[in-house]
């Protein structure tokens, strides 16, 4: 009955490498290309492939020098992710404690009502919006004229495009963290409150010093998911406002995009991505630190 | 007693409020998919609500030649075969940094894959896939999202299987049986919810992903996210058939998502919350 046995560490290593072999031939040689690419003067329009010149670091100070960069993508994707993970959080969260502290009856039926925005395609998401954004015709403007409110200009206006790609983020997205929140405050040990009703403490006090300092590992973790989220994906933007009017909604994600396939500047598309990837692996690093490993 | 009733009563109504924001756009877009004609969508300042309701825009997806029935069916074999490869890959090598090998930077090495923005890589992915052949392909296709969607598979499963008690497998192999019958008898079926719903992540993730699918497909292996960014035509937007086709997407995943709800939370968590 007993199998031919092969050694444990024959064992790990057949286990292991096929995965590493997937991830690795798509993600480090792309890596190191574009890393390579950066370097060039490279813009597909205009230069035969394989005889782009070697120009090291200019492409950064292009990007780096240029003040225009520094106000407008840099100040947007600032912006953008801070107000977006901002909104998030805090209604996310205010949710969270709401429905724990009231359990209303049909629980279930808010939490099916509650995951609905992210399964959606965030692409998808953001054409609806458009749609229900459109200043003359849309639902948005509708119900704000009925209730004798001003209607914005919403995505089409470069005072109010920011705001708009923003609500929509925090539409979409709100729902995940309140559904984490949730499950985290679910999670909490009673003892604590016990043992601080015992001392005659409040309940904001319970609030201050028991459940957020519990929860503050969680909070890190979502905000940080969501922070990473906003600066890596322009499905919304794209949708909406492809980065204008007037670049008010140029995230540093969109300006690579917009680089790389509008202008074919792959060069310069390349040596933004650095960038990005250098900031999204400062926020990873400490989010993986939060990860837990030991069961 | 007085300030719980307050704070139930105060808590019902933000929580409606909440809801409603969610649903109407959501019951917006499924009213709008009923819609036959572009007028009853686009051309008046108050929203139609009374219109003949029909068919005709999902009968259109689905049986007008080149029209979604080919971007419904590559996302499908798309987003399937991603998820069976990655949830196998990521059971054995999950079994293997769990059990065999505790390696705590090899896991967060891989783990950390996941995070680099798909921006960053999917030009030098398109000129390796245009001079391999890869480019427009299936093969190309799940290979790239599997590798992206593998990162997360692995993280999520090994946590799933450090929640098998180790006794377990190790008097299976004091009997005298193998390692992989292990994985079979026990770890498979004590982990199966966990990766269920590993399995509903990776699927969900494929299934709504743009960027990569707009770079390396052309026309025989785009997916629904694809066909969406069409409807945007130089003709205008094909506003009924986005409607449809959300519909489309959305439906499916909500349906799995419901029986699956028990875990959610932490597969949204990287397993941070249980």
């Amino acid at each position: 009955m007993r199998q031919f046995r092969i050694s444990r560490r024959i064992l790990t290593l057949l286990l292991i490498a096929p995965t590493l072999a997937v991830v690795l031939s798509v993600t480090i040689f792309p890596l190191f290309y574009a890393a390579w690419t950066s370097l060039l003067d490279w813009n597909l329009l205009y230069t035969p492939f394989g005889s782009a010149p070697f120009v090291g670091g200019a492409n950064y100070l292009t990007i780096l020098e240029n003040p225009f960069f520094w106000r407008t993508n840099m100040l947007v994707t600032v912006l953008y992710s801070a107000g977006s993970t901002g909104i998030e959080f805090l209604a996310g969260l205010g949710l969270a404690i709401l429905l724990a502290a009231a359990k209303p009856r049909g629980e279930k039926f808010f939490r099916v009502i509650f995951v609905m925005p992210i399964l959606m395609a965030p692409i998808a998401v953001g054409y609806i919006w458009k749609y229900m954004m459109e200043p003359s015709i849309g639902l948005v403007n509708f119900f704000l004229r009925s209730l004798s409110l001003p209607a914005p200009m919403w995505n089409t206006s470069a005072s109010t495009s920011l705001i708009s790609v923003i609500l929509v983020d925090a539409w979409q997205w709100t729902s995940f963290t309140f559904l984490i929140f949730l499950a985290a405050i679910y999670a909490l040990p009673a003892e604590p409150y016990e043992a601080a009703s015992i001392d005659g403490a409040s309940t904001w006090s319970k609030f201050r010093f028991i459940t957020l300092r519990l929860l503050t590992p969680i909070i890190i973790i979502v905000v940080l998911i969501r922070l990473m989220d906003t600066m890596k994906f322009i499905d919304v933007i794209y949708a909406m406002t492809t980065g204008g009017p007037a670049q008010t909604t140029e995230i540093l994600a969109y300006y690579i995009f917009k680089q790389t396939f509008q202008t074919f500047w792959i060069s310069v598309g390349a040596a933004g991505s650095f960038i990005l990837l250098l900031i999204v692996n400062i926020f990873a690093n400490v989010f993986i630190r939060y990860l837990p490993w030991e069961r | 007693m007085k300030t719980n009733t307050a704070i139930k009563i105060l808590g019902y109504a933000i929580l409606v409020l909440a809801s409603t924001i969610i649903l109407v756009p959501i019951v917006w877009t499924v009213i709008s998919s009923f819609k036959a004609y572009y007028e009853d969508l686009v051309y008046s300042p108050v929203p139609i609500l009374f219109f003949v309701p029909s068919l005709v825009n999902y009968v259109k997806l689905f049986t007008v030649p080149y029209l979604a029935q080919r971007n419904i069916l590559n996302s499908l074999i798309i987003s399937g075969f991603t998820t069976g490869i990655a949830i196998g890959l990521g059971t054995f090598s999950g079994y293997a940094l769990s059990r065999l090998w505790r390696s705590k930077n090899l896991t967060f090495f891989i783990l950390s894959i996941r995070f680099l923005p798909p921006i960053s890589f999917v030009v030098p992915l398109y000129l390796l896939y245009t001079a391999s052949g890869l480019l427009d392909t299936y093969p190309g296709l799940i290979l790239a999202y599997t590798a992206f969607n593998v990162p997360f598979a692995l993280w999520l499963i090994r946590g799933f299987i450090e929640d098998v008690p180790t006794d377990l497998d190790d008097s299976m192999i004091l009997d005298g049986y193998s390692r992989l019958q292990t994985i079979r008898k026990i770890i498979l079926p004590l982990a199966a919810p966990g990766i269920a719903v590993t399995a509903l992540f990776t699927f969900i993730f494929v299934w709504n992903e743009f960027l990569i699918a707009f770079v390396l497909t052309r026309a025989s292996t785009s997916t629904l996210a694809v066909f969406i960014v069409g409807l945007n035509t130089n003709f205008g937007f094909e506003w009924e058939l986005l409607f449809a086709t959300t519909v489309i997407q959305m439906v499916p995943m909500l349906l799995v998502v419901i029986f699956l709800q028990r875990y959610i939370a932490r597969g949204l968590t990287f397993g941070a919350v249980k």
